[in-house]
């Protein structure tokens, strides 16, 4: 059975809904870490406003994360109906991984339920409310704990180490699969994205409302729980360049073909024209750019949540550093471009600051547009610098399964009461060995759009990918193709 | 803080908001929760819903159960294949 995707393409349907969720999904998790800080904040204060705006940001959550999993869930299904053996293949590996991950949906979308309804049923338990909160942040971290394992497979599979594990171990938990060599960068950088993600998108949300504010008392409001959210996102997005440089020595030990298309502009990455992973980078340096200018024009003023100027200088001194050891690692083109993109968003940040009369609206939406921006490049340059699963994975056009458990998977029947089926007559004459070996692997479209006329070397190069054809079916077939009759 | 005083608080931030409004001279409308900014509206722990607290309190007892019991699967899956 072979289902294609109208109009998008089978690659493309599944792109599209992953890179979706990711956006959605990533959010959520920020969310989740910038509501419990904000509640903390406010009840260490006893000021209100930081409390209610993590009211309002968990309400976005609550709707956020209820798209994300039915998003997950469309995504589960075209999996399993265009990718059907690969789907199949990542059950036999992680079926309780996949269990586990199912039953934190469920937690999840319960606790965000229950925190969000009882907030105002609860301020004589505010310390219970907060808590119930907080609880999401390690829930969220077990389910993308446990997606990693399968999204880093896809990438560093072990070197069939995984089947090892397999023969040995629970059918449908493969421990040498899931703890792959690119599993614990991924983890560490996604845990600290979300956070970035969260914060910036939440600053991103106070930019908007500050553009429709007028009363000094909202402004204030927005301005304020703004900076906060700035604040926990730029703490978190320092980390980002480091771990995403030892994320980048992994690949090049345990996935060089990524790592090769990534690093020179290869395959998927480029697409259109565009090195979508290169307009990454340059997106993240020109937030670095504006997030140290911000926190350098603040640090003087006499407000909330700002950082003092000696650490904000000390910050660039040690990132311009970063960014120079990058040069030398990789082409001083790099660190040049890097370096304008991040010279010009510090610019544009004072610029912004200046225009709106020291307010951080402009920064805070540019800042959450730049953010997404970042999470979406990112999400889609790591999937199109993977080479294809099928190239990899060496049972993927047999489930593999190992022989030793097959017995487990079977259903015990009499092989008597089995009713006799009569064989299906085998089809004759080269027309029907067309239609049956060549639409065992692709569509008869692409046999019939082929352009040229050399049918011996393509029927020759279909046996070398696997094509079994007797001598005289090979000669049936090639003959029937040049002559040009239909099939 | 019981439910008298905390009325009167927060009638008196509504009043304060309308002030401001005036002096402002803007003509935006306060949003309703405009006036929830000023008061961390705690009260006594018998003031909240029995049903509601015990609801969360279950909760939040089954969901660290589940966290222990994902947890410990993890840590025997990583000594165990």
């Amino acid at each position: 059975m072979h289902l294609e995707f109208p109009i998008l393409g089978a690659k493309w349907a599944i792109g599209s809904i992953a890179l979706f969720h990711t956006a959605v999904a990533s959010m959520a998790i920020g969310f989740a870490f910038f509501v419990t800080v904000a509640q903390i904040v406010s009840y260490i204060r006893k000021e209100n406003r930081y409390d209610l705006l993590a009211k309002k940001v968990q309400l976005i959550h609550v709707c956020i994360y209820n798209i994300g999993t039915i998003n997950a869930i469309g995504l589960v299904f075209l999996l399993s109906g265009l990718f059907p053996q690969f789907w199949a293949q990542l059950f036999v590996q992680f079926y309780w991984s996949i269990i586990v991950e199912e039953f934190l949906f469920f937690l999840l979308a319960t606790t965000i339920t229950f925190h969000y309804f009882f907030w105002d049923k609860l301020w004589g338990h505010k310390k219970l409310h907060i808590f119930l909160g907080a609880l999401l942040t390690p829930l969220f971290f077990l389910q993308f704990y446990i997606i990693n394992g399968l999204g880093s497979f896809m990438l560093t599979p072990g070197f069939g180490e995984a089947e090892l594990s397999l023969r040995t171990g629970v059918l449908g938990w493969d421990k040498m699969g899931f703890y792959n060599p690119s599993f614990l960068m991924l983890t560490l950088h996604r845990t600290l994205a979300n956070f970035a993600y969260g914060g910036f998108s939440a600053a991103g949300l106070c930019g908007i409302f500050l553009y429709f504010a007028k009363k000094p008392k909202l402004k204030e409001f927005y301005e304020d729980g703004g900076r906060l959210a700035f604040q926990i996102a730029f703490m978190a997005f320092l980390s980002l360049p480091v771990a995403g440089y030892f994320y980048a020595h992994v690949l090049k030990n345990h996935a060089n073909e990524a790592y090769m298309n990534l690093m020179w502009g290869r395959g998927d990455v480029v697409a259109g024209g565009v090195d979508w992973w290169w307009l990454k980078h340059i997106c993240v340096a020109a937030m670095m750019g504006i997030c140290l200018t911000y926190f350098r024009k603040t640090s003087s003023a006499d407000k909330e949540f700002t950082i003092p100027a000696i650490m904000v200088y000390s910050v660039a001194v040690l990132y311009l550093m970063f960014y120079l050891a990058m040069g030398m690692v990789m082409t001083w083109a790099f660190f040049w471009f890097m370096l304008a993109f991040g010279v010009g968003g510090a610019f544009l940040s004072v610029h912004l600051l200046k225009y709106h009369g020291g307010s951080g609206r402009g920064v805070f939406l540019l800042i959450g547009i730049l953010s997404f921006t970042t999470v979406m490049l990112g999400g889609y340059s790591r999937e199109a610098s993977r080479p294809r699963f099928v190239k990899r994975i060496s049972h993927y056009d047999k489930v593999f399964v190992p022989e030793e458990r097959q017995p487990y998977l079977m259903v015990h029947v009499d092989p008597e009461d089995i009713p006799k089926v009569t064989p299906k007559e085998k089809a004759s004459g080269p027309a029907s060995l067309i239609r049956e070996n060549c639409s065992g692997c692709h569509t008869l479209t692409r046999v019939k759009n082929y352009p040229l006329d050399n049918w011996q070397v393509i029927v020759s190069q279909m046996e070398a990918y696997g094509l079994k054809l007797t001598r005289e079916e090979s000669k049936l077939i090639t003959a029937h193709l040049d002559s040009g009759r239909p099939y | 803080m019981n439910e008298k005083t905390e009325e009167k608080e927060n009638s008196e931030a509504q009043e304060q908001a309308a002030q401001e409004s005036k002096e402002g001279g803007s003509p935006e409308k306060a949003p309703k929760w405009e006036s929830e900014l000023d008061v961390y509206p705690l009260r006594e722990p018998s003031d909240d819903p029995r049903w509601a607290v015990r609801t969360v309190w279950i909760w939040t007892g089954f969901a660290i159960a589940a966290l222990i019991f994902i947890f410990t699967l993890l840590v025997l899956g990583a000594i165990y294949d």
